[in-house]
């Protein structure tokens, strides 16, 4: 094993800086001004110098030296940043690349060093000003971001149970809710009190508690100061659940797993943490660019993926022993002190899942800086002038996933280049900028990771797809697919589109390898494109999470899942005769598509008299979904059903419950499909 | 027979409001609520409502509570789960639905 | 693929099906497990009975008797799963069979099993690997392979069985052949 092998620890290290030194040398290339880029560059350089130095690698340090010059003097502003000088940098980049893999003194590269400094030196000496090198170091340019913004938005839970004098201490608890919700943005929650004969009533104590979630920038002191005259140490319990301001649905739905678990006050902060946790993290990745604009903070590791796996299996158990311990709680009768040890677990597997999972997790823009060498190197062959755009490069994948996506974009993006984005006369006669633009997007939708690559260029001709599908015997000559169905024989084995065969993708296989790349992914791939405008092919993966956040559902006496991704809100719609298995149910004065599950399942059970409609987007369409019940917040490990459920459409998986009863998760994407669909044959 | 509550409805009057539907119940008659005329409120009265509300389903005697509470108690109501007693009705209160 | 070449004694797990009995080569089966609680998946033939939770993994259950296009039995003291594992590819997957009782473990001579009879069994000719006679009854040896092969069940794409309807409706294959 290499474990502790400092020269190979020190390639590797010098392959990760190279990568964002291209990376940065082509966001240049559209930036030219930016300076912190410049210094980013610079970093590269004298680290890649610096380093390879200490380790021997004399011809590495020789050679970066000079360049690493040039960048300190692009930074300081001596030298503009010239085409030439950023072409150069990519040759000398790559040097570099090869360097590392021959001996330490550079065996047999020497000479290409010599010339590319050559040409290096030739740049350095055409400003007007020779100019000397200024001594300034790396870490000048570091900027500091620390100050503290004067206050925080947070999100508070508060269950306030009045006292039973409360009463007679004057104090009417309803001003102290209106005082609470006046701090920020709230959801109040009030649990009615024990149900009694009216005899026995007694009007003059409090019955009732509320939960209110409040979001509030003045800090919990003055959110406990509302009840400085009333607690009594039992009447309020007060927690922060989560930091930063949550979006207004958010509070909706923290209320409503505070009204379906009131009965649960122990294990209520927890769920309305994880919650919003999860809702925050989904939003994150575009503040954490932000913050980072080097791109190069946190250090990276490498870790054995076989011991990843295991430690993801063990989370799995872990959760499931978790859940079965909740239950235990409710069953015992030291409640106390079971209840303590749930909560420290719960702590924990949340905490041991974040970090397991993260291990796994990548950003997807770790192939963003090779895919936009590609693109520039293959338009710039074919002569084509084109623009990448790649974004959501923070949209986190499993690695594995990654790997596997590769070559799959890869061949699409050769594919858009090839055939897609004409040359620029052509684009010319056709009316539209000379310059091409290809566009990488990378996000998540409703549970699921969307890649979608488009172009502007020249777009598929169906009928031209239908005559080759048609003469390959792909397709019978009477056959009248749709424009879609026709699209997608793209995907078909030894379709080509392409005139005349290029020497990169119009091999006559492709689109084939891609789909089936992603079909091995448990994706899907699918084509849409305009003649003359361009084409988009969009990839949907699902998240190989192991484990995911959902919402748990009854219908019957089977339980369901919904992924907390998708979730958007609850309510309720009375049971009529004749219900349809796609209806509609109003929300916010817009009417959505809503399907009984129960119909759509074939459930025959007994139905309650309201049912439940938990609306669903994906993708910008939302949906109701109605259930018999919603039961709560619940981790869900993912056990995949076996292949013979291979073509079961609305359940993507299942799940094992903390009693050992099995919950089936379901396939949010595919019922939004069907309901939109049906909704649409409907009229 | 038709119930008018008016004025200060607060734990100073809850007995008396309290003795007032629990006879109305003992006898068994189908009782209308009218809050038009209720001029304060709080928590004790709206709990108040509760039980009642309960009181009745129980023994299977009729009662409306009808929407006609005045718009200055629409927050309080909403706060205790009865946001349907304002004439704006739930929309009143940002309360999600039931 | 014949598997008439394997010599010597074979031990089987026999079981109980309506009046029929079974055999099943015991090396494929993993555990017996009492009749439990199955989530049936939705939208799936009757005779997938759903899933049973086996130590942590969702185990797809097969109704051997609706399968077999027998008709469906209560379930009683005796119901079992047997859990088998069978071999799909380059891996193995585990799948649960219900069977009315288990009865007992039989070695038998390879040489005394017959090939299968052409009709007259009452279950698909496909699945059965050959017939032997023990204690004056006939044992069906199962394919165990070819009963749960995923190909069958992965044809039925757009199958949108119900609960309510005949079980036997997709039992195409499933009766005694025709003379």
């Amino acid at each position: 094993m290499k474990e502790h092998d400092p020269v190979q620890t020190f390639r590797e290290e010098v392959r990760e800086l190279l990568a964002d030194l291209e990376e940065a040398l082509l966001e240049l290339e559209n930036d030219p001004g930016n300076l912190e880029t410049v210094a980013r560059a610079f970093r590269d350089l004298h680290t890649i110098k610096g380093s390879g130095a200490m380790f021997g690698f004399v011809e590495i340090a020789r050679f970066t030296h000079d360049l690493e010059t040039a960048f300190d003097r692009v930074r300081s502003g001596e030298l503009p940043l010239s085409p030439d000088l950023l072409g150069l940098a990519l040759l000398a980049k790559d040097h570099i690349q090869a360097l590392l893999r021959v001996s330490q003194d550079g065996q047999g590269l020497t000479e290409t060093s010599d010339a590319l400094l050559e040409r290096l030196s030739g740049l350095l000496r055409a400003p007007p000003s020779g100019g000397t090198r200024p001594g300034r170091r790396a870490d000048a340019v570091e900027s500091g971001e620390n100050g503290e913004t004067v206050r925080r938005d947070a999100t508070y839970w508060v269950r306030y149970r009045p006292a039973p004098d409360a009463f007679l201490t004057g104090c009417d608890p309803l001003s102290l809710v209106e005082e609470l919700a006046g701090l920020g943005e709230s959801a109040v929650v009030y649990h009615q009190g024990e149900e009694m004969p009216l005899e026995e009533y007694d009007p003059e104590r409090p019955h009732g508690c509320w939960d209110v979630i409040l979001t509030t920038a003045e800090g919990e002191e003055a959110v406990r100061g509302v009840f400085l005259f009333v607690d009594d140490g039992e009447a309020v319990r007060l927690e922060k659940v989560g930091d930063g301001r949550p979006r207004k649905g958010d509070l909706e739905l923290l209320a409503a797993i505070a009204r379906d678990n009131a009965q649960d006050e122990a294990a209520l902060p927890g769920l309305l943490r994880g919650f919003l946790l999860e809702k925050l993290a989904m939003r994150r990745p575009d503040k954490a660019r932000e913050a980072s604009p080097a791109g190069g903070g946190e250090a990276s590791i490498r870790v054995d993926s076989g011991r990843l796996d295991r430690l993801v299996n063990m989370v799995g158990e872990m959760v499931i022993i978790q859940s079965r311990l909740s239950q235990a709680v409710n069953q015992a009768l030291d409640r106390a002190a079971l209840a303590q040890i749930a909560e420290d677990l719960e702590r924990l597997t949340d905490e041991m899942r974040d970090n397991a999972l993260g291990l796994r997790m990548l950003p997807i823009g770790t192939v963003y800086g090779n895919l936009r060498r590609l693109v520039r190197d293959v338009s710039t062959g074919l002569g084509k002038n084109v623009e990448f755009v790649a974004e959501g490069g923070d949209t986190e994948l499993d690695k594995t996933v990654i790997d596997r996506l590769k070559d799959p974009l890869v061949h699409i993006l050769r594919n858009s280049l090839d055939h897609g984005v004409e040359a620029p006369d052509g684009r010319r006669d056709a009316g539209k900028p000379e310059r091409g633009t290809v566009r990488l997007w990378a996000g998540h939708v409703g549970g699921e990771v969307v890649i979608r690559v488009s172009d502007d260029g020249r777009g598929i001709d169906p009928a031209k797809v239908k005559r080759k599908a048609q003469s390959v015997g792909l397709l019978a000559p009477d056959a009248e697919p749709d424009r879609k169905e026709i699209l997608n024989l793209i995907f078909e084995p030894g379709f080509s589109t392409a005139d005349k065969v290029s020497d990169l993708s119009g091999r006559g296989v492709g689109m084939d390898v891609v789909k089936r790349s992603i079909d091995a992914l448990r994706g899907t791939v699918d084509i849409d494109s305009e003649p003359g405008k361009g084409t988009a092919l969009t990839i949907r993966l699902p998240l190989t999470l192991a484990i995911i956040d959902g919402f748990c559902v009854v219908i019957g006496s089977g339980s369901y899942i919904v992924p907390l991704t998708a979730l958007r809100g609850f309510q309720e719609r009375p049971w009529e005769e004749r219900q349809k298995t796609v209806d509609i149910v109003e929300r916010m004065g817009r009417m959505l598509p809503c399907v009984s599950l129960r119909g759509l399942f074939g459930i025959t059970e007994d139905r309650p008299a309201y049912e439940r409609v938990v609306v669903a987007e994906v993708d910008g369409v939302e949906i109701g979904l109605a259930v018999d019940k919603v039961i709560g917040r619940q981790q869900a490990v993912i056990k995949s059903l076996d292949e013979m459920y291979k073509s079961v459409n609305f359940i993507s998986g299942t799940t094992i419950n903390g009693d050992g009863s099995i919950s089936l998760i379901l396939d949010i994407p595919r019922l939004v499909e069907f309901a939109a669909s049906s909704a649409a044959a409907a009229g | 027979m038709r119930i008018e509550l008016d004025e200060d409805c607060t734990v100073a009057r809850a007995t008396a409001l309290k003795e007032r539907f629990l006879e109305a119940l003992r006898r068994g008659e189908a009782a209308e609520v009218s809050l038009r005329g209720v001029a304060q409120a709080d928590l004790s009265f709206f709990e108040l409502l509760h039980a009642v509300r309960h009181g009745f389903e129980r023994r299977g005697v009729g009662l409306v509570l009808l929407p006609d509470l005045p718009g200055h108690l629409a927050r309080a109501a909403g706060w205790t789960g009865l946001a349907e007693l304002c004439p704006g009705g739930a929309a009143a209160a940002k309360e999600v639905t039931r | 693929m014949s598997e008439q070449q394997r010599v010597g004694t074979q031990r089987f797990l026999t079981l109980s099906l309506d009046k029929e009995h079974f055999a099943l080569d015991i090396y494929s089966v993993r555990e017996i497990l009492d009749m439990t609680e199955i989530t049936r998946i939705p939208q799936t033939p009757e005779y997938m009975r759903g899933v049973v939770n086996v130590r942590g993994s969702a185990v797809p259950v097969v109704d051997l008797r609706l399968k077999f296009g027998m008709t469906a039995a209560e379930r009683t003291l005796n119901t079992r799963i047997v859990i088998l594992e069978i071999a799909r590819g380059e891996k193995s997957a585990a799948i649960g069979a219900i069977a009315d009782s288990v009865r007992e473990v039989l070695e038998i001579d390879a040489e005394k099993i017959d090939p299968p009879p052409r009709m007259g069994t009452g279950v698909k000719a496909d699945f059965i690997r050959g017939i032997a006679r023990h204690d004056d009854r006939f044992l069906l040896v199962l394919d165990v392979e070819k009963v749960f092969t995923s190909d069958e069940i992965l044809t039925l794409d757009g199958l949108d069985m119900r609960r309510d309807e005949q079980p036997q409706a997709e039992q195409d294959g499933g009766q005694v052949p025709a003379a």
